[in-house]
């Protein structure tokens, strides 16, 4: 289930979606980081620590792992014509998706509670 | 998987040289064209003719005619109506798709290369291999579906802003000039639709009088058939019409999202 590919219609508009999102996200950090005085380890460690930061941090990873692995998908779906290897690399691309959302999720939540 | 290496015969060798005769130079321009016969084996070639403006007409294709009628009898490429109606002349002229009828030859510096439309298996020279644009094309069903009228008297009538609905789509000549520089029909042609059919969906989709729009957006719902147009807009930048493909597979998407499809 957590494999499962979007075809058609619904990749479309997901990719689309995926973009309006990710603009102002990442217009977002771009002004948000700007204002931390020095990127230092206990500055960053301080400005997760933030819950508005938290949130955001953790919507733009979601937003941009998916839009990196719809991308990824066209383009596969683009060069691999054997359906056979097309099927699973975009299979794999999705499993690295979820992995890297969750592996970001779970170092800025551990930040964010101070564990 | 794609395929990193070129076949031998893919190599473009350089042909023959067919000189000009004529006294007045100045006039002379330079025709350098693909040629190809799959039925000698040999490699693909560029040959060279020179050509006198003076003594032809203005568009490509007089070029083309008087080659064909005068140097070298052997060269093969398609046309008929010589006023951009037909689409046959179709080919890739200086870099661009475009009808040889309808291209100026002082439109062009410098040498005029003419090859066959890309991607596409050549049967002959400048003749390409249309089988799968019109298999395509008759994919899309391009004929009007409505259930027959109670009284068969009356006519199936549209209002001035119906019609125009359909402005900017059923002006579309079938050339292929749109698909065939369109690098996403390139890559997966057997499986996308290509510009020209899409524009051709749309333009039954958007008629008033048909009745079958939904069906019609169904059988565009698919991975390749309609979503590998990535706005890349080669085909609005080829038309030698004028027309705007990626805007009408455009209005395809949104009516796909606008009919809950």
């Amino acid at each position: 289930m957590l494999l499962k590919v979007l075809h058609g219609k619904k990749h479309w508009l997901y990719h689309r979606f995926s973009t309006v999102l990710f603009f102002p996200l990442a217009l977002w950090i771009i002004y948000s980081l700007s204002l931390v005085p020095e990127i230092t380890h206990q500055n960053m460690v301080l400005w997760i620590s933030r819950t508005p930061n938290y949130i955001l941090l953790s919507v733009l990873i979601l937003v941009s792992a998916r839009h990196f692995q719809l991308g990824i998908q066209v383009i596969l779906e683009d060069y691999i014509s054997t359906i056979k290897f097309r099927d699973f690399y975009i299979k794999l691309v999705n499993l690295v998706y979820y992995l890297l959302a969750l592996f970001g999720l779970i170092v800025i939540t551990k930040i964010y509670f101070g564990v | 998987m794609a395929e990193f290496t070129l076949p031998l015969n893919s190599i473009v060798k350089t042909g023959k040289h067919f000189k000009c005769e004529s006294a007045d130079k100045k006039n002379i321009r330079i025709f350098k064209i693909y040629r190809y016969d799959p039925d000698d084996e040999k490699n693909p070639r560029v040959d060279t003719y020179e050509i006198d403006t003076s003594d032809c007409g203005p568009m490509v294709l007089d070029a083309l005619l008087k080659i064909k009628n005068e140097i070298d009898t052997t060269i093969t490429f398609r046309r008929s109506c010589r006023e951009g109606i037909c689409g046959s002349c179709s080919m890739n002229i200086d870099g661009r798709n475009t009808l040889a009828c309808t291209k100026s030859i002082d439109d062009i510096k410098g040498d005029i290369k003419i090859y066959p439309l890309p991607h596409m298996p050549v049967v002959k020279d400048l003749v390409t291999d249309l089988s799968n644009f019109y298999k395509q094309y008759e994919s899309v069903q391009p004929w009007l579906q409505a259930e027959e009228p109670e009284d068969l008297s009356s006519e199936r009538l549209q209002s001035k802003e119906e019609l125009a609905e359909l402005d900017g789509s059923d002006e579309c000549i079938l050339c292929a000039c749109c698909s065939t520089s369109c690098p996403s029909y390139w890559w997966n042609g057997d499986k996308y639709l290509g510009p020209a059919t899409l524009m051709q969906a749309y333009r039954w989709i958007a008629d008033s009088r048909d009745e079958h729009q939904k069906e019609r957006l169904e059988k565009l719902e698919d991975t390749f058939k309609l979503y590998k147009c990535h706005t890349i807009m080669n085909c609005t930048n080829a038309c030698p019409k004028g027309l705007n493909p990626a805007k009408q597979i455009a209005k395809i998407k949104s009516l796909m999202v606008s009919n809950k499809i």
